[in-house]
């Protein structure tokens, strides 16, 4: 078939600009003072974007299907819904509660969301914001995480001291998993096996086998700890200490700390770039993104973002294939 | 101590506060004083002896004990002059960064999940040195709104805003000896 110039013209410029689009990762980091969230591109680590959104943005969740990033802005009581490829606001819900963490199905279609004061978490479809089910949980709810095979939703009580395990297929709570004090958020292996659940008043890690859904060990790490997340490989885990400044290195298999590393103060979010090998951390006090290389468990970077950056929650887009 | 009565006045007054989150709060404060960097951190540093610099504070009681986690921590109880109390655990006093950080426990203050550091560095000028203090503190009342008077974000940044800057205006004093 012969081609029009003009149409090969087209073709080249289109597939120039997809390319030139989307090379890298992005990170979204929410910024719960400046009410905004900045981009980082991942490749060269620099803000290639600022977004506004509503009041105190705290939650992410990545979709890469769907191109969409959700923020929960949990003073302004709404999500924000951007659209990951012109980095825009297309859509607003509000939400009655307080919603603080976020997490989507492996295909985007349903977005969980953490109600803090009502004690619930929110499904909501994607495909259609107003259609929603709540589920009763436990104790102010914060982290959300998703199993990478879709089946369960864990959450995070922070005030009940557990992990609630819900199925997705019918909404249902099927376990409550005790943990240590304050169970803000958590990580899951590669494989769906292992759920780690950070503790920030006990200062330790629970170890918990999803099959059974016990916790099978406790791993101390540094002062109040917060966010948590597992290597491509599965073989480690990072998790931060927000008042020593830090983030313990924990080898999975050994389950003990095996490195702890300095970062930007007060860090909250954290996010494992599978594409750079490269894990960012959210620095709330100092109001910058810290960049560790996985290879060698150094800080190469700190990114300046907005104030109180807090990036709670799966925050990295990997680039789309 | 009448403005710290003041600051207490202030939050107890029913102010009408817009429905606010889980959202930790922020507050820094800098000060700049003309004397040695080892000199303002000795005084910083010695978290048995805020009475020294703190004009609200009226005496600094020290204490070691086990903490909520069966460790050995350092805990301080501050008696102000208006005869109220804060009762405060020492975090990590770092001497290379000249660093020290706290928790309130409990105590008079407005305000829960009260961490804060105070930071120690040479300069902007020569022979200067800048103190920065941050704290991190949610509003008191944690639970669904409304929330009680008193209790609210701001009533817990203007508390926090009254101890920081009086306090740093007469560490300054003391440190520069006026």
């Amino acid at each position: 078939m012969k081609l029009h110039p003009l149409l090969i013209v087209a073709l080249v410029l289109c597939s120039g600009f997809a390319t030139a689009s989307w090379a890298a990762g992005r990170a979204y980091i929410t910024n719960q003072g400046s009410n905004n969230v900045s981009v980082i591109d991942t490749a060269s680590n620099k803000v290639i974007a600022t977004i506004e959104v509503g009041k105190a943005p705290v939650g992410i969740a990545v979709a890469v299907r769907l191109a969409r990033v959700f923020i929960s802005n949990v003073e302004g009581q709404s999500i924000s819904v951007i659209d990951s490829k012109t980095n825009q606001v297309i859509d607003t819900l509000a939400v009655k509660g307080s919603p603080v963490g976020l997490a989507l199905a492996p295909d985007g279609s349903v977005l969980y969301v953490a109600d803090w004061f009502a004690n619930q978490v929110l499904a909501i479809n994607t495909g259609n914001l107003q259609e929603q089910k709540a589920i009763t949980i436990g104790l102010a709810p914060a982290g959300l995480l998703v199993s990478r095979d879709g089946k369960r939703l864990y959450v995070a009580n922070r005030d009940s001291n557990d992990i609630g395990v819900i199925d997705t297929a019918n909404l249902t709570v099927i376990a409550h998993i005790a943990v240590g004090k304050h169970p803000y958020s958590m990580a899951l292996s590669p494989n769906d096996a292992t759920l780690y659940a950070v503790n920030v008043k006990s200062n330790n890690v629970s170890v918990i086998d999803t099959v059974s859904n016990q916790v099978t060990n406790t791993i101390k790490v540094g002062e109040h700890p917060y966010s948590a997340v597992v290597s491509t490989d599965g073989a480690h885990v990072y998790v931060t200490n927000t008042q020593s400044d830090d983030v313990s290195v924990i080898d999975a298999t050994q389950q003990k700390v095996i490195a702890t590393i300095p970062v930007g103060a007060y860090p909250e979010g954290i996010d494992f770039d599978d594409a750079t090998q490269q894990v960012y951390v959210a620095s709330w006090a100092d109001n910058l993104v810290s960049v560790i290389d996985a290879s060698s468990n150094k800080v190469t970077e700190n990114i300046a973002t907005g104030l109180q950056s807090r990036a709670f929650g799966q925050f990295i887009l990997e680039a789309a294939y | 101590m009448k403005k710290f009565l003041t600051l207490i006045v202030i939050a107890m007054l029913p102010l009408t506060a817009t429905a606010h989150g889980p959202s930790p709060q922020k507050l820094e404060k800098e000060v700049v004083i003309k004397a040695d960097p080892a000199k303002v951190w000795a005084i910083v540093k010695d978290f048995g002896n805020m009475q020294k610099w703190h004009p609200l504070v009226a005496s600094d009681k020290l204490e070691q004990k086990k903490d909520e986690n069966g460790e050995a921590a350092t805990f301080r109880t501050l008696t102000l002059k208006d005869g109220g109390t804060i009762y405060e655990k020492l975090g990590t006093i770092n001497d290379a960064d000249m660093k020290i950080k706290y928790y309130i426990v409990s105590g008079v203050l407005p305000v829960k999940d009260y961490n804060a550091t105070m930071g120690v560095k040479a300069g902007p000028g020569a022979g200067e040195t800048t103190v920065t203090w941050m704290a991190r503190f949610y509003r008191k009342y944690s639970l669904n709104p409304p929330i009680p008077p008193g209790e609210d974000d701001e009533s817990a940044a203007k508390a926090v805003t009254g101890v920081f800057d009086s306090g740093l205006a007469n560490l300054k004093k003391v440190a520069e000896g006026k």
